[in-house]
């Protein structure tokens, strides 16, 4: 039997030359749930993307029932019976359900009948099970009416492959329960259908097979029914190489940063921390392990002064900081390697030399606010040879250099701020294995230093490697604290991330 | 001193000064509508003042001259969309460069053609008609107010019902607020965001077309340098106050011409400094957009607030 | 390593200026060609405009002294836009400016360099003060600083105006203020030319606001905060005082710009129509690429084409206008980012490939 889609060889080259895809292969076949799993930043969203005619192929081939499909639009997507669910709704906030039903189709009249639109899409929800308001607005609707008013749409246009970019993402269980009613309901029909997800147990749940992507590659495609979450999870975050680091012993100092009860609720009205209370002292690093979306990053913003909380309170070196500015809580004695780093973590027009110096630009300036360039120079120059940036010279754009070496000079900038504590979100994402070594042990060099050390990452083979302590975070809440001497298994860790495991008494 | 607001004929001048700003603002209304900010109505607008006198002056067709005009009102705006939207240009920029296009353009070919630098009162340019309607214009005060206006004036309220209908009731004027609103959503359902975008440019480019006209071929009867003085930049300050819905910005054009009236009024009449009094339409434009939109981000946050705590509770 | 990678010389790291001298030859280009075919003199048109400024010492001296205030409006827009900004009230700073310093030359007796002193201080005070309001009327009401900044630039103008209209007009002659006196006034450097003095001034600022952006760490963080926003905020910088202070010394410098021309050019003041040097600093800042190191050159070579034009004008058919319709082209080209960009994109996918070949060659090995 031939398969539904193929994707060959697929390769995709950002305009600003990121590689977001390389050499991808899988294939789809008529009739199931096909789950597509990675981190962020694996490629899965350009893969689809690319399938539904959003962004052109670089190279490669995809091939819709053998035959060969080129896209130059998701208009010609949706002629050839694809249709696809972003993680962000695509749907037109002003717009009225009935109008968004209708947007882009040909079919109808060029005055619009307002009644005659409702009527339809009325029918068709009801022909698929699902309830929606299509006189309301859009930006009047709970975020589960607006997920199904995209299914509906899809399912309108006649789709027989829908893509689901991350549907999970913003729905409460009841909703994700529902949701994943329907969409067994709507394989029944025949239709078929790819889940992407980096939430395993919902794929365990739903999907018939699974193709595992990592760094914008495919690794392998595997019976649902013949992995287990485990399994997948090795797949996605396991490295071939596994760190092994000789550490010195604790020697734990005093208390440096405290977290007590915070609370934060997203603007979908979900409650992403409920209550987070945690200690980091001198010496010591603690890990933050966590299936994404369980209130990391929400954590690290609060506790930066990215964003503020609802409740609780944070406090550096017995200060309290949860309402001060940023520029006051790093001379309070914080660095942060934050998470997005081209978005937070540099200035891709500006030069290595500017990137490394923008946060302690001022211990350069003399009385009059001039800077001394020959102090700056030496001192990138120093530290353009100690972490090792592979660069031309200091005055080359970061944005030019590759993922690891533009991380390179991130760590390079924070580690040299001699703060008390260090937040370190996500250090190594998508940074090839050299740097990954290379940052892991300047970060046990500031361990060493006598420096307090927060790291949040999705790896946990880098946690278990570099944490003295893990702390697990599950649906908002601390689900554990390990000490990890003697090391915690991965398998340990994953059972209190999927919540299979709690600890009591941690609020 | 405050008796011609009670005065027909002061309410008149308001709705004959409102017109080209009127026509503006519905430009500056669709570019919003469809997600453009485009600083070259100004410049537009001189263009095809110049055009349409220069191109009736030449046929000696007020038809020919006026679809010209409008020709080339579209033709700008497509060359202002290709820069922006298609080369990618910043907005701002390109926008100020149309209208040094225009600036430097427009005196550029009035001096080739009648060898002055201040006015084409050389040529023999046509105007458009004053239109008294019929029945209206025997109704005291109202068919004062109504009636025996320039026929552009007419054309731009018809423009300004026809647009909105347009872009409320019909296929393609969702489209348009689609597009301008989440390009992404509409390019996901299929909608091909550059076309639409430059069906709003053409009705930008035959909106401004009609405000120029207006200037050089009604209001006055020749083409002045710079005569649109500012009028396109204004547009986007009503714009901004009506949020690109064009029935709240036609009213807020009114504001306008009501202002710029006042102005003329209190010049003959108050013995304030003149100049000081010209800066008035634009002092009370910026006032009353300050105060509108500091009332609507002070409402927003509150909201915001709210809803958090709602949340927390 | 390293020395391996500096030897590698590559053409599109300077793609920007490139990118920058193809725009200005094509827009030159597209002006010779309209000469051409409405001019019945294009050879003496071109001829006069491109190299009329040299001809005779009076003309060379003319394009110096026209540049000034394209400098000093230049230099102030660089500070606006540096902080990411579009903030093109200059107009207003700059009229105000000359304004203040009519107002303190005619009303305040002051001896000579101390007098020029107060009206040029005077002058950036009121210039900075006035440029720092878009922007602090948009971060409470969200209006589009763009539109902001224009209407200020007409409320500024028409207010300006009736400063000088209420209380310093002479009544006698043709319009304009009461003469300043002469301790008020910059003085001619050279004789025979009109060369003031305010050239002194403009190399000291043009050098200031080198040092400014460049060499010190309020010019760092202006950068990066326009660079990127999000970032300079994470990094811990108060984005919002710095933006303010940008806009306070570029207004500041605007507002001098203004005071220098009219103390160094006029006898007093007679600006009776709006200034409208805030569009060709943005094109001095376009074509400079927002490095104050290149905006008096792009400022002079502004000023030459217009006494160029200028000069084309009194010996051909044409009118100077033509240049600014030439500046308009200009900006067109410079500001399509599409504009030769095919070139940048074969190059970038090129380096990228090999680098993730490269990579995955190193991590099989």
């Amino acid at each position: 039997m031939g398969h539904l889609l193929e994707v060959k060889d697929v390769t995709k080259i950002y305009e600003g030359g990121v590689l977001a895809n390389h050499n991808v292969n899988f294939t789809v076949d008529e009739g199931e749930i096909h789950a597509l799993v990675g981190e962020n930043g694996a490629g899965k969203s350009t893969l689809m993307k690319m399938l539904y005619g959003l962004e052109d192929v670089t190279s490669g081939h995809i091939y819709l029932n053998g035959e060969e499909l080129k896209l130059s639009s998701s208009k010609e997507a949706i002629e050839h019976g694809i249709g696809m669910v972003h993680q962000h709704f695509m749907l037109v906030d002003s717009l009225t359900g009935a109008e968004n039903m209708m947007l882009g189709l040909e079919k109808t009249s060029f005055i619009t009948n307002r009644k005659r639109d409702i009527e339809i899409t009325n029918e068709v929800a009801q022909k698929y099970n699902f309830e929606i308001d299509a006189s309301r607005r859009v930006r009047d609707m709970s975020v589960g009416m607006k997920q199904k008013l995209e299914i509906l749409k899809i399912l309108y246009r006649s789709a027989k492959l829908i893509i689901l970019d991350e549907p999970t993402a913003v729905l409460t269980p009841q909703e994700t329960e529902e949701l994943f009613e329907r969409l067994l309901e709507l394989k029944k029909r025949g239709m078929t259908m790819i889940f992407i997800s980096h939430k395993l147990n919902e794929v365990k749940r739903i999907s018939d097979r699974i193709t595992v992507l990592k760094g914008g590659v495919t690794k392998g495609t595997y019976l649902t029914k013949d992995v287990t979450e485990e399994d997948i999870s090795n797949l996605m975050v396991g490295r071939e190489i596994s760190f092994e680091y000789d550490k010195e012993e604790v020697k734990l100092g005093e208390e440096v940063l405290r977290v007590e009860n915070l609370k934060y609720v997203d603007k979908f009205k979900i409650p992403k921390l409920s209550g987070v209370s945690f200690k980091v002292s001198r010496g010591e690093i603690v890990g933050v392990a966590g299936v994404e979306g369980n209130g990391q990053s929400e954590m690290i913003s609060i506790i930066t002064g990215n964003m503020a909380a609802i409740d609780g309170k944070v406090f550096l070196n017995g200060h309290d900081i949860t309402r001060e500015s940023i520029t006051n809580i790093r001379k309070l004695g914080m660095s942060h390697v934050p998470e997005d780093r081209m978005l937070d973590g540099c200035a891709p027009e500006m030069s290595v030399q500017e990137n490394l110096t923008v946060s302690n630009i001022d211990s350069f300036a003399n009385k009059t606010g001039m800077i001394q360039k020959s102090k700056i120079k030496e001192f990138c120059k120093n530290q353009i040879v100690e972490f090792n940036v592979k660069t031309k010279d200091e005055n080359q754009s970061i944005g030019s250099l590759s993922g690891g070496n533009i991380q390179k000079v991130i760590v390079a900038r924070e580690f040299k701020a001699n703060s008390d504590l260090l937040i370190l979100n996500q250090p190594t994402r998508g940074v090839d294995v050299g740097a990954i070594s290379f940052i892991h042990s300047k970060i046990l060099e500031m361990r060493s230093d006598n420096k307090a050390i927060l790291l949040v990452s999705a790896d946990l083979n880098e946690l278990i490697s570099l944490s003295d302590r893990i702390i697990i975070m599950h649906k908002g809440k601390i689900a554990g604290i390990l000490s990890n001497a003697p090391k915690v298994t991965e398998q340990e860790l994953g059972l209190y991330m999927l919540g299979l495991k709690k600890q009591e008494g941690l609020g | 001193m405050m008796q011609f607001f009670i005065s027909p004929t002061f309410w008149k001048t308001v709705l004959a000064s409102t017109t080209p700003v009127m026509l503006a603002t519905l430009a500056a209304n669709m570019m919003t509508k469809s997600g453009i900010f485009n600083l070259a109505i100004e410049g537009t607008m001189l263009i095809c003042a110049l055009t349409g006198v220069v191109a009736s002056a030449f046929t000696q067709n007020l038809w020919v001259g006026c679809i010209t005009a409008v020709l080339m009102g579209i033709a700008i705006s497509f060359v202002f969309g290709y820069f922006a939207l298609i080369m990618k240009g910043a907005m701002n920029a390109c926008g100020v460069a149309l209208n040094l296009v225009a600036t430097g353009g427009t005196v550029f070919v009035l001096v080739m053609l009648t060898g002055s630098k201040a006015n084409s009162s050389a040529l023999k340019s046509l105007t458009f008609p004053v239109v008294n309607i019929p029945v209206l214009q025997n109704i005291p005060v109202i068919g004062t107010i109504l009636s025996g206006h320039n026929l552009v004036t007419y054309i731009a309220w018809v423009i300004v019902a026809v647009t909105s209908w347009m872009l409320y009731k019909t296929k393609l004027g969702i489209n348009i607020r689609a597009v301008g609103e989440n390009p992404a959503a509409a390019k996901a359902a299929g909608l091909n965001v550059i076309f639409h975008q430059f069906v709003a440019l053409a009705i930008c480019g035959v909106a401004c077309s009609f405000g120029g006209m207006y200037l050089s071929m009604g209001a006055l009867k020749s083409f002045t340098t710079g005569m649109v003085a500012g009028r396109g930049y204004m547009s986007l300050a009503m714009d901004a106050m009506s949020q690109g819905n064009p029935v709240i910005g036609c009213l807020s054009s009114l504001l306008y011409g009501f202002s710029d009236t006042i102005t003329v009024y209190l010049q003959l009449y108050s013995k304030i400094d003149l100049k000081l009094i010209d800066a008035f339409p634009y002092l009370f434009i910026i006032v009353v957009l300050v105060i509108i939109q500091a009332i609507r981000t002070m409402t927003a946050r509150k909201k915001e607030k709210l809803a958090s705590m709602q949340q927390a509770a | 390593m390293e020395k391996k990678n500096q030897k590698k010389f590559d053409i599109m790291d300077y793609f920007s200026a490139i990118r920058i001298a193809a725009a200005l030859l094509l827009s030159l280009l597209i002006v010779f060609v309209i000469i051409l075919f409405v001019s019945e003199m294009p050879g003496v048109a071109i001829q006069k405009l491109m190299t009329g400024p040299l001809e005779t010492k009076r003309s060379f001296f003319n394009v110096i002294v026209r540049g000034i205030p394209l400098v000093f409006t230049g230099l102030g827009l660089t500070l606006c836009l540096k902080s990411g900004i579009f903030n093109i009230s200059s107009d207003a700073s700059f009229y105000m400016g000359a304004v203040v310093a009519t107002a303190i030359a005619i009303s305040w007796p002051l001896p000579n360099i101390i007098h020029q002193f107060a009206l040029i201080a005077a002058a950036a005070v009121v210039g900075g003060l006035i440029s720092m309001l878009p922007v602090i009327v948009n971060k409470y009401t969200r209006v589009n600083p763009v539109v902001l900044a224009i209407m200020a630039n007409s409320i500024f103008y028409y207010f300006g105006l009736s400063i000088i209209s209420s209380f310093f007009l002479e009544k006698s002659g043709s319009w304009g203020s009461y003469k300043f006196p002469d301790d008020a006034r910059l003085g001619t450097m050279i004789k025979g030319t009109s060369l003031h003095y305010g050239f002194v001034i403009v190399i000291v600022v043009t050098i200031f606001v080198i040092f400014l952006m460049n060499k010190t760490s309020f010019g760092y963080k202006v950068r990066v905060t326009g660079s990127n926003p999000a970032f300079a905020k994470t990094s811990g910088l108060r984005t919002s005082f710095i933006i303010l202070m940008a806009q306070f010394i570029g207004g500041a410098i605007a507002g001098m710009g203004g005071a220098i021309e009219m103390v160094g050019v006029y006898k007093r003041f007679q600006w009776q129509t709006q200034t409208n040097y805030v569009w060709d600093g943005l094109l001095i800042y376009m074509l400079a690429n927002g490095n104050p190191v290149f905006i008096p050159i792009t400022a002079f070579f502004i000023a030459y084409l217009r006494v160029g034009a200028e000069i084309m004008s009194r010996s051909s058919d044409l009118d100077p206008e033509i240049v600014t319709f030439l500046q308009g082209i200009i900006i067109l080209l410079v500001a399509s980012q599409r504009f030769l960009y095919f070139l940048k994109k074969r190059h970038d996918q090129k380096l990228s490939l090999q680098q993730a070949e490269a990579e995955e060659g190193g991590a099989a090995a």
